[in-house]
C-alpha cells in the first residue's frame, strides 16, 4: 500500500476536512475565521464550544455553503464545496446535510408532515409516510402531531420535529446550532440523547454548536472554537 | 413544493391578502367598465342615426347642421324652402326623403315638426327603427307623439293636452296656448336625442304660425285652432331632410350636386361621417377617463407590493429555514412571484366577476331608461389585453420585494440577526 492510497483511504473515512481556511467580511482587513487544520470522521459526534463571537455563525455557513472563504479548502464528503456553484452548493446542502437551529426552525404556517417533508423536497430523497412516522414516534413525538400547524407546538416538540426534518432524508451530516438553548434542562438532555441515537442509526456525522460546555460529554470528541479559529 | 408553500402562506395572512384580492378586482372592474362604457358609448353615439344616407340642411358648418338637425342642439342658421324638399325628393337617387321643421319647445324639450315616415324610416344603432310603448303615429294636426323621456320626466300619457312654446329657450314667453295639442303616442326609449323630442306633424307647425310674421303673431290677425285647419298648411319653410337613398354608391354624387345648388344655398353631409368628426372632438374625455383607471389599478398594485414588503421582516426567518434545507435562492424569488401572481389572477378574476355581475344587474335598467342595450357579452379581446397588462406591471413590482428577500436570503446565511 502506497501513500497515496494510503491518503485516498484516510479521505474516504472524513466527512469534513479545512486546510488553510480564510474568511474575511468584506471590507475587513482581518479575517473572521482562520483555521489551518481540521478533519472530523464520518460518524463521530463533534461538541463544538464557542462563545458568541468565536466565529461559530461563520464557520457553520461556511460548512453549509452558504459563505465563501476567501481562501482555503473545505471538503465536505471527500468534495470541495468551493469549487461548486451557488446552486449547486444549495443541492448539496439539501442532499447531505441537516440543519437544526436554535430556535424557529419550521415553516409556521405550514403542517408537521409538509415541514419534516420539504428537506425531500430539495434533497430528491424518496422516503415514504411510514418511514416519517416511524422517525416521527422515535423522537418521542404523537403521529396526531402531523397534521397539526407547526406554530401549534410547543418550543420541545418543534424542536423534535426539527430533528425529524433533519433527519428525514438521512444526510451524512447534521449540523446543530445551540438547538437546546430554549429547553430546560430536562428535555435538553433528553433531546440530546434522541438526536445521538437517532444519528448513530443512520451513521451520521454530528456537529453540534454550543456556549454550553456541561453537554460535552455527550459527545465523541470536544473542540474548542477558540483555539481552532485563529483569528480570535 | 412552492405551490404548497406559496398558498398556505397566503391563507396564513389571508386578511390582508383578500384586502389586496378586493382592490385589485375593485380597480380591474372599474378599468373595464370605463373601457366598456367608453366602447359602448362611442358605439351608441356614432349610431345615433343611422339607415339616413345624407342630411341636407342651409349652409353652415357641417357639425353645426348635424347638431341641430340630430341632436337637436343649437339653431339652424336659416330655413330651406319647400321647393328645395320637392326638388331633392324628386331626384331619380333618392328613396325617401323626410322633411323636418325645428324651432319650438314645450317646457324644455325640442319640438320636431316632420311626417309620418319618419317614424318609418328613422333609424338608430344599425337597423333599429322607432316602435311605439303607447298610441300611434299623429294623424291629425294637433297630435303629437312624445319621445320616451318627455314622456316619463313630465309623466304625461296618452290624452295629454299640452301648450307648445315659440322659441326653444325652457322658458318662453310666447306661447301657443290658441292651439292646444293631444299626445297620441309615446315611443320607446332609443337612447338617441328622439326619447328627447316631442313630435308633431308638419301641418300642425304650419298652423301654430298661422299669421305669423318674422317669429312674432302679426297683431291684428287671430286665427283659431278650428279656423286654422281650414287654411293651406302645407309648409313654406323646412329646417332639415332626411335622404335616404336608393344605392349607397350615389351619395357622394348626390351630396355634391346638392352642395352645388345655384337657387338655393344648401349642404349636404353623411351623418355617420360628421358624427365620428364629433366624436374626435370629445376624445379627450375618453383619455382623462382611461387615464384615471389606469391610476386607480396602479394604486391598487402598489398597495398590494406595500403589503409584500411589509411582510419581509417577518419572513426572514422562514427565508433561512428554506435556505438552510437546501431551497436555492431562486426559489425564494419566484415563491414571492407566486403568492404575488396568485393574489393578481384572483384579484382579476374577482373584478371581471364584479364587472360582469355588475352588468347584468344594470342592464334591464339601462335598458329601459336610456335605450342603451349594452354588449351581452361585456367580455372582449380587451378585457383579457387589460387583464394581462395589469398582471406583467405586478410581476415587474412584484421583483421589489423578491429580489430584496433574494439578496436577503444569500447574504445573511442561516442565522437571523435580530
Amino acid at each position: 500500500m502506497n501513500i497515496t492510497s494510503n491518503t485516498t483511504a484516510l479521505q474516504n473515512t472524513l466527512a469534513i476536512s479545512m486546510r488553510d481556511v480564510k474568511f474575511y467580511w468584506p471590507k475587513a482587513t482581518a479575517p473572521t475565521l482562520n483555521i489551518n487544520e481540521w478533519h472530523v470522521e464520518k460518524g463521530q459526534s463533534v461538541f463544538i464550544y464557542g462563545r458568541s463571537g468565536s466565529g461559530k455563525s461563520t464557520l457553520l455557513n461556511i460548512l453549509a455553503g452558504i459563505l465563501e472563504p476567501q481562501q482555503g479548502v473545505v471538503n465536505i464528503l471527500n468534495e470541495n464545496i468551493i469549487n461548486l456553484k451557488q446552486v449547486k452548493k444549495d443541492r448539496f446542502r439539501a442532499r447531505h446535510m441537516g440543519v437544526i437551529f436554535q430556535q424557529f426552525n419550521l415553516i409556521p404556517y405550514l403542517s408537521v408532515a409538509d415541514n419534516i417533508q420539504l428537506s425531500q423536497t430539495f434533497s430528491a430523497a424518496k422516503r415514504t409516510q411510514e418511514q416519517m412516522i416511524k422517525l416521527v414516534n422515535q423522537l418521542g413525538l404523537s403521529e396526531s402531531l402531523l397534521s397539526r400547524k407547526a406554530n401549534q407546538l410547543s418550543v420541545g416538540q418543534q424542536q423534535r420535529v426539527a430533528v425529524a426534518r433533519a433527519l428525514h432524508h438521512q444526510p451524512e451530516i447534521i449540523i446543530a446550532d445551540e438547538p437546546t438553548s430554549a429547553l430546560d434542562t430536562e428535555t435538553r438532555d433528553e433531546f440530546i440523547q434522541l438526536l445521538l441515537d437517532q444519528t448513530k442509526k443512520n451513521n451520521s456525522t454530528v456537529l453540534f454548536v454550543s456556549h454550553d460546555k456541561n453537554l460535552a460529554s455527550y459527545f465523541d470528541q470536544t473542540i474548542d472554537l477558540q483555539q481552532l479559529n485563529r483569528a480570535i | 413544493m412552492l405551490f404548497k408553500i406559496a398558498l398556505t402562506s397566503l391563507i396564513n395572512r389571508k386578511f390582508s391578502v383578500f384586502l389586496a384580492i378586493f382592490s385589485i378586482a375593485i380597480s380591474i372592474a372599474i378599468v373595464l367598465s370605463v373601457e366598456h362604457i367608453r366602447q359602448q358609448a362611442k358605439e351608441s353615439f356614432s349610431n345615433t342615426i343611422s339607415g339616413t344616407d345624407l342630411i341636407v340642411g342651409a349652409r353652415s358648418g357641417r357639425i353645426n347642421l348635424l347638431l341641430y338637425s340630430v341632436f337637436r342642439i343649437g339653431n339652424a342658421t336659416n330655413n330651406i324652402s319647400w321647393n328645395s324638399y320637392q326638388a331633392i325628393k324628386g331626384q331619380k337617387e333618392v328613396s325617401w326623403a323626410i322633411p323636418i321643421s325645428l324651432g319650438d319647445s314645450h317646457r324644455g324639450y325640442r319640438v320636431l315638426a316632420t311626417v309620418n315616415d319618419y317614424f318609418v324610416h328613422y333609424r338608430y344603432r344599425n337597423k333599429n327603427s322607432l316602435s311605439f310603448k303607447k298610441g300611434v303615429e299623429f294623424d291629425g294636426v294637433y297630435d303629437v307623439v312624445l319621445g320616451s323621456e318627455v314622456a316619463r320626466q313630465l309623466r304625461y300619457d296618452i290624452g295629454q293636452k299640452i301648450v307648445l312654446s315659440h322659441g326653444v329657450a325652457d322658458v318662453s314667453f310666447i306661447k301657443h296656448d290658441d292651439k292646444p295639442f293631444i299626445v297620441v303616442g309615446i315611443l320607446n326609449a332609443t337612447g338617441t336625442p328622439v326619447d328627447k323630442t316631442v313630435h308633431i306633424s308638419l301641418a300642425g307647425m304650419e298652423a301654430i304660425h298661422l299669421g305669423w310674421t318674422n317669429g312674432v303673431p302679426t297683431p291684428g290677425i287671430k286665427i283659431n285652432a278650428e279656423a286654422a285647419l281650414n287654411k293651406d298648411l302645407t309648409p313654406k319653410n323646412i329646417t332639415a331632410i332626411y335622404v335616404g337613398l336608393k344605392n349607397k354608391i350615389s351619395t357622394f354624387g348626390l351630396q355634391r350636386k346638392i352642395n352645388d345648388t345655384k337657387q338655393e344655398p344648401l349642404m349636404a353631409i353623411l351623418p355617420g361621417v360628421v358624427l365620428s368628426e364629433l366624436w374626435q372632438t370629445m376624445n379627450m374625455i375618453e383619455k382623462i377617463l382611461s387615464l384615471i383607471a389606469g391610476l386607480v389599478a396602479l394604486t391598487a398594485l402598489l398597495g398590494m407590493i406595500t403589503m409584500m414588503l411589509s411582510t419581509i421582516k417577518q419572513r426572514q426567518r422562514e427565508i433561512a429555514v428554506l435556505r438552510a434545507i437546501g431551497a436555492p435562492a431562486k426559489f425564494i424569488f419566484s415563491l414571492i412571484q407566486l403568492e404575488v401572481i396568485a393574489i393578481v389572477v384572483l384579484g382579476i378574476a374577482l373584478g371581471i366577476g364584479l364587472f360582469w355581475g355588475g352588468m347584468l344587474i344594470s342592464e334591464p335598467s339601462i335598458s329601459n331608461i336610456y335605450g342603451l342595450t349594452l354588449a351581452t357579452n361585456p367580455l372582449t379581446l380587451s378585457t383579457g389585453l387589460y387583464s394581462l397588462i395589469i398582471l406583467l406591471v405586478a410581476i415587474i413590482f412584484a421583483c421589489l420585494p423578491a429580489t430584496m428577500l433574494y439578496r436577503l436570503s444569500l447574504s445573511q446565511g442561516l442565522t437571523v440577526k435580530e
